[in-house]
Formats: C-alpha cells, sequence, structure tokens
C-alpha cells in the first residue's frame, strides 16, 4: 500500500521478507545516535548483526520504505503464553515526525490482533519525550505499577 | 554585605533577568569585562538549530580580563597563594608574577608555531604552571584543552584526536599524598598515536631527568627563560563567542563530548556566579578545591576569581595527606574566608576524627559552598556545625559542566537554606520540570525533568566539530529548552531539590561519568560477553560503580579476572572509573527484544530489590531471583 508523508514523500509499510534483511542492516549501520535509547541499536556491529537476527527469528517484522531504502522497522515480540507482545520501533532521524512511525505501528497492531493477543507492551527512556508523545497518540498508556526515574513501560490494551 | 540584600531584590533581578536579558545582561558585561569593542546585539538565538550567540560583535580577551587590567590597581595583589602537595612547599604568586609569567609562556606559544584558535591540550598536575598555560593560550587566542591527570593515555590520545590539537603541555610527574605519579610517560604513550602534535612542551616538577624528543619536546623553564623571546605579548582581540576553551566529559571508546565555551558569555557568567553567590569581597581570600582539571576548577578556580581580581588558593595534594587535617590547615595558613568543596570530599572528612579539625583555627570561614552533587541532610549539618561553627551560611550550588557556572543556589542572606535543596535560579535561568509526558508539572514536589527555557551567557555552544550531536543531546527532547537529564521537584516555597540523574549517566565522587564508558572499556576483554553498569550507594563518593558481567561460555570466574576487568577499565578511562563491585550474572534482564532492564539492575545493586514490583510480565522471574542472590554489598 502507496502512503504519503507529511512533506508529501511516498512511502510503504510492508512485511519483513528475508530478502530485505540486508536492507534492514543497512538502515541500523547508518543509524545516528547508536546505543542512546536503552543501548539500542546496538553500537558493536557484531552485536547489532545478532540483535536484528534474533529479532527477525522470534518476532514479526514490518518495515517502512522510501526511495529504495528501509527508513524504519518495528518489530513485534509475541509471547502466546502471557497473550502479549512486545514492541520496538525504529525510524531513521531524518523522516523522523513525518506521519511513518503511526503507520508502521498501526500495521504492527494490525499484525498483533491477527496474532489474536490482548495486549502489547513497550518500556522507553522516561525522558525520550518524542516517542512517549507518539505511544501516547496511538493509545499506549503508562504502567504506574513499573517505572523507574530512568525508564517507563507503556500499555496498549486491544479489544478482542 | 550582599550583592543582592534580600529575597525582594533577588526576585526583582531575577525577573528582569528574563522578561528583559538584553538590558540585564548588557549591565553585568559592562559591570563584569572590559571590552575592545562593545557588542551589536546582547543575544541571537535560534532553539531550533540550538544556535547561541551572546554578545555577537564584542571584542574582548579572557587573559586581559583576569591580568592586565588589575595591574594598574593590584599589581602586588596576591592571585593564587600556592601549597604543594608536602606541607612546607608554598609560593605566592602576585597579579604581577602571573601576568610576567603568562605573557613570557604566551610567547614561547607564539614562537613554537601556534596560532588563534590552534588547540593546545594541557595535561599538568595542580601547579601554578597549569592556570599560567591556560592563560597563555587565552591570551593568543589558542584554544586549550585541560585534560584531568587521573585520565589514563588513551583518553588522553581520545582527546588530542577529537579535537586535533598541535601542542602538548605537561609535566614530568606530580606528587600527590606522598606519590609520585609518572605523567609524562603516559603522554609518551599517548604521543605514539598523536601525529597532530608538533611540539611539547615538559615543565619540570619532580625533577625527572628525561631524554626529551628533541624533534619537537622542550623543557618549559628553559623556554621561558629565554631571553630573546619578548615580555608583553599582545592579547589577540576575540569575538565573544570565539572558543575560550574545549572540556571533554569522561569517554575511552567512544568518541568524547567536547564542551566547548567563549571568551564572552562564559568569561562574564564565571565572573558573576563567583562575586555574587559567594559573595565575594575584593580583601577576601577564596578556595575552591576542585581539580582545574574539571570545569569547576576552570570557573572557581581559575577564570572566576580572576577575572574578579581576587585572591585565590591552589593546592596540589590530597585532603588526607598527611593527615586528614590537610584542608584545615590550609584555610588556617591563608586565612581563607570563602571555601568551596565537594560533598564526596566533606563525607571523607566528617568519618575521620574530629580532632583533625579541632587542631586548626579556621575561624577566618565565613561561608562554605559545596557542588557537583546535592549533600545528604546529615553531611550538610556536619558541615554547617563543626566547619562553619553554625555561623557560616552553606551554599549548596547545582550546575553542570554544559552550564559553564552555578545554574541554582542559595545567595548568602537572601533567604534561609533548606539541607539538601540547592535553592532558587541564579539569574537568567528560566527552569521547567517536566512530567512523563513532557508536560509542566503542575503539583509543587512533583517530580520530573529539569530543563530550562531560555539561554543564558555561560551556556556550552557546541560539542567541538559535531554540532547535531550538541542538538541532540541538549536541544532535542523538549524543542526550544535545555534539557538537564537531572530529575527535580520544587517545593510549595519554590525551592528545587534534585533527585539525580535520569539517564546512563552516574556521579562518582561529583564527576558524571556515562555508564556506558565503563561498559564499552568492559566487552574490549575478551572473556567479556556482556556487562552493564549501574551506580550504586557509596558512602564517601555518593555513588560507586556497580558492573553487571556475563563472561563467555566456559571462562571460570575469578577473582583474578575482576581485578583483570576492573585495572582494564582504569587504563582504559582512568583511576576515577576504578570499578567498586562486580557481579557475575548468568544473563542480563533483558526482554525479549533485548533492551536490558536497567532499572531492574540499578535496584538490586543499591540493595533495593524488594521495591522492583512486579516485573514478570517482561522478564522470566528466575533471572532476577538469582541476581538478586548475588547482589554483592559495597565495604564501608
Amino acid at each position: 500500500m502507496s502512503l504519503t508523508d507529511k512533506k508529501g514523500y511516498p512511502f510503504e509499510v510492508k512485511n519483513c521478507r528475508p530478502e530485505d534483511y540486508s536492507f534492514l542492516e543497512e538502515m541500523y549501520d547508518a543509524f545516528s545516535p547508536k546505543g542512546e535509547f536503552q543501548g539500542m541499536p546496538p553500537r558493536d556491529k557484531h552485536a547489532r548483526t545478532k540483535w536484528i537476527q534474533s529479532l527477525i527469528e522470534i518476532g514479526k517484522n514490518f518495515l517502512a520504505w522510501q526511495d529504495g531504502r528501509v527508513v524504519g522497522h518495528v518489530a513485534i515480540l509475541p509471547d502466546f503464553d502471557k497473550a502479549n507482545a512486545e514492541y520496538l520501533i525504529f525510524l531513521i532521524q531524518t523522516v523522523r515526525g513525518r506521519g511513518i512511525g503511526k503507520e508502521l505501528t498501526l500495521k504492527a497492531i494490525e499484525g498483533i490482533r491477527n496474532l489474536g493477543l490482548s495486549s502489547v507492551w513497550l518500556t522507553v527512556d522516561a525522558y525520550n519525550f518524542k516517542a512517549t508523545r507518539l505511544y501516547r497518540k496511538i493509545g499506549f498508556e503508562f504502567l504506574e505499577e513499573y517505572s523507574s526515574a530512568s525508564e517507563r513501560m507503556m500499555v496498549l490494551k486491544l479489544e478482542t | 554585605m550582599a550583592d543582592i540584600k534580600n529575597m525582594e531584590e533577588y526576585e526583582r533581578l531575577h525577573r528582569q533577568s528574563l522578561e528583559d536579558p538584553d538590558t540585564f545582561w548588557a549591565e553585568q558585561a559592562k559591570k563584569y569585562l572590559s571590552w575592545d569593542k562593545a557588542w551589536d546585539v546582547v543575544l541571537r538565538y535560534n532553539a531550533d538549530e540550538a544556535k547561541i550567540e551572546w554578545f555577537g560583535g564584542g571584542v574582548l580577551n579572557a587573559a586581559y580580563n583576569c591580568l592586565d587590567r588589575h595591574l594598574e590597581k593590584h599589581k602586588n595583589k596576591v592571585a593564587y597563594y600556592w601549597e604543594g602537595d608536602a606541607p612546607h612547599e608554598t609560593k605566592v604568586l602576585t597579579y604581577s608574577d602571573l601576568y610576567d609569567k603568562v605573557n613570557k609562556l604566551a610567547a614561547v606559544l607564539k614562537a613554537k608555531g601556534i596560532r588563534k584558535g590552534d588547540r593546545v591540550v594541557i595535561y599538568m598536575p595542580m601547579i601554578i604552571e597549569l592556570p599560567v598555560a591556560m592563560l597563555a593560550c587565552a591570551r593568543i587566542g589558542a584554544v586549550h584543552t585541560v585534560v584531568f591527570v587521573g585520565f589514563s593515555a588513551k583518553a588522553l590520545v581520545n582527546r588530542i584526536w577529537d579535537c586535533g590539537a598541535k601542542m602538548v603541555i605537561t609535566v614530568d610527574g606530580g606528587y600527590r599524598a606522598g606519590r609520585i605519579i609518572p605523567l609524562k610517560k603516559n603522554v609518551d604513550d599517548a604521543l605514539k598515536h598523536c601525529p597532530s602534535v608538533e611540539s611539547v612542551i615538559v615543565f619540570s616538577r619532580i625533577g625527572l631527568k628525561l631524554d626529551l624528543d628533541g624533534s619537537r619536546e622542550i623543557w618549559g623553564h628553559e623556554a621561558m627563560s629565554d631571553k630573546s623571546l619578548p615580555s608583553f605579548v599582545p592579547p589577540e582581540p576575540m569575538n565573544a563567542e570565539d572558543p575560550l576553551f574545549i572540556l571533554y566529559t569522561s569517554a575511552s571508546t567512544r568518541r568524547p563530548k567536547g564542551i566547548v565555551h567563549t571568551h564572552g558569555g562564559y568569561l562574564l557568567y564565571a565572573a558573576m556566579t563567583t562575586r555574587v553567590v559567594f559573595d565575594l569581597q575584593d580583601n577576601e581570600t577564596f578556595w575552591c578545591t576542585a581539580n582545574i582539571g574539571w570545569i569547576s576548577g576552570h570557573t572557581y578556580s581559575v577564570y572566576g576569581p580572576l577575572v574578579n581580581g581576587l585572591t585565590g588558593v591552589l593546592f596540589e595534594g590530597a585532603p588526607c595527606y598527611p593527615d586528614y587535617g590537610r584542608y584545615w590547615e590550609i584555610v588556617a595558613k591563608y586565612k581563607v574566608n570563602k571555601f568551596y568543596t565537594a560533598p564526596t570530599v566533606i563525607r571523607m572528612l566528617a568519618k575521620e576524627d574530629i580532632r583533625y579539625l579541632k587542631e586548626h583555627d579556621i575561624s577566618s570561614l565565613k561561608l562554605l559552598g559545596t557542588g557537583g552533587e546535592p549533600l545528604e541532610p546529615e553531611t550538610w549539618q556536619w558541615y554547617h556545625r563543626h566547619v562553619g561553627r553554625e555561623q557560616c551560611p552553606v551554599i549548596d550550588t547545582y550546575w553542570q559542566i554544559e552550564t559553564g557556572g552555578h545554574i541554582f543556589t542559595p545567595l548568602p542572606g537572601v533567604a534561609p537554606v533548606r539541607p539538601g535543596s540547592c535553592s532558587f535560579p541564579f539569574f537568567g535561568i528560566d527552569p521547567v520540570i517536566l512530567d512523563d509526558t513532557g508536560e509542566e508539572a503542575k503539583y509543587p514536589n512533583q517530580e520530573g525533568v529539569l530543563c530550562i527555557r531560555k539561554p543564558w551567557p555561560g551556556m556550552a555552544r557546541t560539542i567541538y566539530g559535531d554540532h547535531e550531536r550538541f542538538t541532540e543531546s541538549y536541544f532535542s527532547q523538549i524543542p526550544g529548552m535545555y534539557f538537564t537529564a537531572d530529575g527535580a521537584t520544587r517545593d510549595e516555597d519554590g525551592y528545587y531539590w534534585l533527585t539525580g540523574r535520569i539517564d546512563d549517566v552516574i556521579n562518582v565522587s561529583g564527576h558524571s561519568i556515562a555508564t556506558a564508558d565503563i561498559e564499552s572499556a568492559l566487552v574490549l576483554h575478551e572473556q567479556v560477553a556482556e556487562a552493564a553498569v549501574v551506580g550504586c550507594p557509596h558512602p564517601i563518593k555518593g555513588q560507586g560503580i556497580y558492573a553487571f558481567i556475563t563472561l563467555s561460555k566456559d571462562v571460570p570466574r575469578s577473582d583474578d579476572l575482576k581485578k583483570e576487568l576492573t585495572e582494564l577499565v582504569r587504563t582504559e578511562i582512568g583511576p576515577i572509573t576504578t570499578i567498586d563491585i562486580i557481579q557475575w550474572a548468568d544473563v542480563l534482564p533483558k526482554t525479549r527484544s533485548g533492551k536490558i532492564i536497567r532499572h531492574i539492575l540499578d535496584k538490586i545493586a543499591s540493595g533495593k530489590a524488594n521495591e522492583l514490583g512486579d516485573t514478570s510480565a517482561i522478564i522470566e522471574p528466575a533471572v532476577i531471583e538469582k541476581l538478586i542472590k548475588e547482589h554483592v554489598l559495597i565495604e564501608n
């Protein structure tokens, strides 16, 4: 499905396929700053590769494409015993604030519903206001039982 | 008599500094500094790009302001009482002496090809030549970068590389608590990797006979006694926004952050905070105990006191040598009136026998300052009662390397202080506490992150060579505001209370250390698979360094390996990052996506595992139970 960002440029959101892997790795290699958001994405190349591979292995992944390259990535990591999933999103700096993160998230939530899960959660640096604002807009709420000076947990309950 | 007399006056001036900053700061700039040419515009500010310009078009020189202009009336006034590591070694330096030395060294720098804008790294202990070197650089418009001597050769390489230094000024070695520290050896190790350095000036401090590399190394004292060099070097006219110095925050394997401060705005802020916060009078002696390798030393041992033409103390040694009365001995010897130190020092001295204090006559003291981290009430009480004889106001200041000078502080005689609170914002500081969602805190005592809405003259202008990182680090979280990354609350009466960092920076003995730097150093060891470092409560340092380490498969755990890893971090960064506790971990607590859940580690390291709450939704309870069981206590 072709979409248009807030600056009028087209982009697409698609499932991550095995042949997309190198594009995803390229996005994280170029990602700046590394390691600033709860240590993610890992700074070390080897650790980064292992991390991406494990996300692909255990999660369901969606990519945002623009001009032939990956500009955003969402992973959902389900735990069927608990009927929930962890959510993770990264967007390259230059495309933030253009509505691409929102579309990726909507696609991810649809994926979570399709898996029959009832909630999705994430952790975020307490001071990452830009991210928390986006999450709140989508419907995530702070989980009071789990919070610290540096990290917050947010949950989105899905209607079943 | 205090500069600011009462709360009404403080409030009126503070309001003016926010509502009409141009008038307010123009007045201060005229009052505190001498300008070759007045500025065109007081403030230009582009919040989106974090471009901050104070006194644009104005021309001045920091060294001129610190020295030349005092000579007419005060050339015989003492600029520094210098006290060596050994108590019998002392020097008295007048403004005229300091001026002569600075000019001479400036002439040497010029002869060695150092020009306006060149970067000079200074790696020296607390000897007179350290401020001399800084001011000589400032005089010719070179940008100094002082590297604290507690940093390793590798950290030195990192900084030399980052700023592309053309020159290093150092010493053969230093003394600390009776021990010899061979500093030139660190420089030698570093310079093997630093082709940008064209010349090295070595001052003799411990009398080592060194074979200097004649192609680029010279002895400082020999060079300064060269009669063919001029004894006067005209101060270079500098734009107010030209960089005065770069000071790095700790980092080893990662690129260090070179915080840039300016000739105009920084100098003004240093001058004004020194004068007003410590209520300094011209006939008083001021001692800031901080090492000049840190921002506190730059601002309150060098630039602030000298711009004001005040008398200061420089001390080479340690508070415990030859015994725990050394600081009080120095206070008595030089009749120090205003004293500024760090909570970690006060904690250390408070633990010792009170006789060390009682042996000395410290009745000259009129004001006690502290800064670097909040002062907990019991230490505050000790400081106030025993050092201050319940007569000296205790001034608990809050600031950062990036703020240039104090941004929160009580002002002497203005309002009663509250132990543990840094009281009120300084002039020009427009604070706001933001909650989780980035909204302004609405209720008293509501915790949030402290941000500053408006620019002030002393704030950093950029990260050297990486303005994007500057914007990202300090201005991206909330558009248009400076982000301190410190948590804070404000009580019903407007007093501010700092609650600690909300990011991965810990405060060890008042020094900010990014835990990621220590982690990067640890994973350099081939037997380390993963490391997570957090702070833990420490009775002296405030926070200690607690490392959770997962070893590679089949590597046996041993105390020898712990020692090796501790040493590795000391070599990579420096002795200030000595790990207090290493706890082996089978696995680190991570979410499925691989994020390390730091607050779990924080609580375990602090012995507060009972406050963890329910984390079973995100992690297997067994992982955490094992970590809690194996928690290691810090020894008192």
